[in-house]
């Protein structure tokens, strides 16, 4: 935590709403980015954005955050577990939790200059979020930190509470079952 | 290094984690293994498509996500007290013992006023016993019997005589309930020269003469011994 943070974070801790809303400021949108992206929808997003500061502002406030610790990383731990609870809750009310169609697309390769190069890459898109979809929420979540938060292993372990053995053993058995979920032609 | 080991390291390789032997030994085998360069590219292959799949993340309106979070995080706000909370009969209920309660104090600090303490007065004490009576007086008697008069000043004589005078009362009540003639004669005496003592001009010594003179007369030395020695009820004066 650097210095400036840590003056925030004790001030929050004193509750602070100045210091709260700048602490905010500064970790909103990585929060945002990941839940987005675990979730697959902007409305279920700030579901997980919000509960996870009113979760962090309420623990907080009951000194669960010693002075050694990182806020941001401990933050993005209950951003984490905010998006599985949320993942688990939708799941058990229906079969599958699925990304919006209206999802924006990545940016544009040489691919996709052509028609065919879009519908190629409109297929793999499509192929590879249904194989997503099908992954347990952890497997899901060590995907979607690895690739597309660009998360190294050990950040990814001490984001989900758990040891680096187990995000390599999640991660492989997932990049597994979506190879199993792919085409052929795009797996191999 | 083992195939098993080699893939386990896969995920450390791409986060630049090997270095120096353990990295060069690392490629060798890769090199040397094609199974395990295989699987390398299957990872980065498989990785390469979900990251393809990454999109922008959409704009949302933080400021409002921070007004539910606030108002979520904001201390739960003290009830405060209001009387239209408290049920309407309790409170007439309330109003009238008060009015009651208050009632009865105004009353009885008219009808019964507290009485004033009566102080006693600080040069009073009091004389049990006859014995100390005559005890406290002799010293007196003796002064004005000779012509020189009290050897004290003005003041401090004056006490002394108020103090005697004062107890002398409660020696006569006593002897009067105990039917004791001889000593309410001579009490009698005593408070007659006690009295001549109080409104004594102590500027004429001759008036001073004239106590003396009557303290002989009366005897009162000489009877107060009798008393001393064989007690009130024996000796009939």
């Amino acid at each position: 935590m650097n210095g400036n943070e840590a003056d925030w974070v004790v001030l929050a801790k004193a509750g602070n709403r100045g210091a709260m809303h700048e602490l905010y400021e500064r970790n909103r949108s990585r929060i945002y980015s990941l839940a987005y992206r675990y979730v697959g929808n902007t409305a279920d997003a700030e579901d997980i954005l919000q509960d996870t500061f009113v979760k962090a502002f309420q623990s907080l406030q009951k000194c669960q955050l010693n002075e050694n610790s990182y806020f941001a990383t401990w933050l993005y731990r209950i951003a984490v577990n905010c998006s599985l609870d949320h993942f688990r809750r939708r799941r058990r009310h229906e079969r599958e939790v699925e990304w919006s169609e209206n999802l924006p697309v990545a940016a544009g390769t040489e691919e996709s200059a052509t028609p065919e190069g879009e519908y190629l890459r409109s297929e793999i898109r499509k192929q590879v979020r249904r194989g997503l979809e099908r992954l347990t929420a952890r497997k899901r979540m060590v995907v979607v930190l690895r690739h597309y938060q660009q998360l190294k292993i050990g950040e990814i372990a001490a984001s989900m509470g758990c040891s680096e053995g187990s995000v390599k053993k999640q991660l492989f058995r997932a990049l597994a079952q979506l190879k199993k979920e792919l085409p052929a032609s795009l797996g191999e | 290094m083992e195939c098993k080991k080699i893939n386990d390291l896969i995920f450390d390789y791409q986060d630049g984690r090997l270095a120096g032997s353990d990295k060069a030994e690392w490629e060798r085998h890769l090199r040397a293994c094609p199974a395990c360069s295989a699987r390398l590219e299957e990872i980065k292959k498989i990785g390469g498509l979900v990251r393809g799949t990454a999109a922008p993340v959409p704009a949302v309106d933080f400021d409002k996500s921070w007004r539910k979070i606030a108002a979520a995080v904001a201390p739960e706000p003290r009830r405060s007290f209001s009387l239209s909370q408290v049920p309407r009969w309790l409170l007439l209920t309330a109003g009238f013992l008060a009015f009651f309660i208050l009632g009865v104090a105004v009353a009885r600090l008219y009808f019964f006023p507290a009485k004033a303490e009566v102080a006693a007065p600080a040069e009073a004490p009091f004389l049990y016993s006859t014995q100390d009576y005559f005890a406290a007086l002799q010293p007196v008697l003796s002064e004005y019997s000779n012509t020189q008069g009290p050897d004290g000043g003005d003041a401090s004589d004056r006490a002394r005589i108020r103090l005697l005078l004062n107890n002398l009362h409660l020696l006569r009540l006593r002897a009067d309930r105990n039917r004791d003639a001889s000593l309410l004669r001579l009490l009698d005496d005593i408070e007659l020269v006690l009295l001549e003592i109080a409104h004594l001009d102590r500027s004429d010594p001759e008036k001073t003469r004239l106590v003396g003179a009557l303290i002989k007369e009366k005897g009162i030395p000489m009877k107060m011994k009798v008393f001393k020695f064989t007690g009130r009820k024996t000796v009939r004066i």
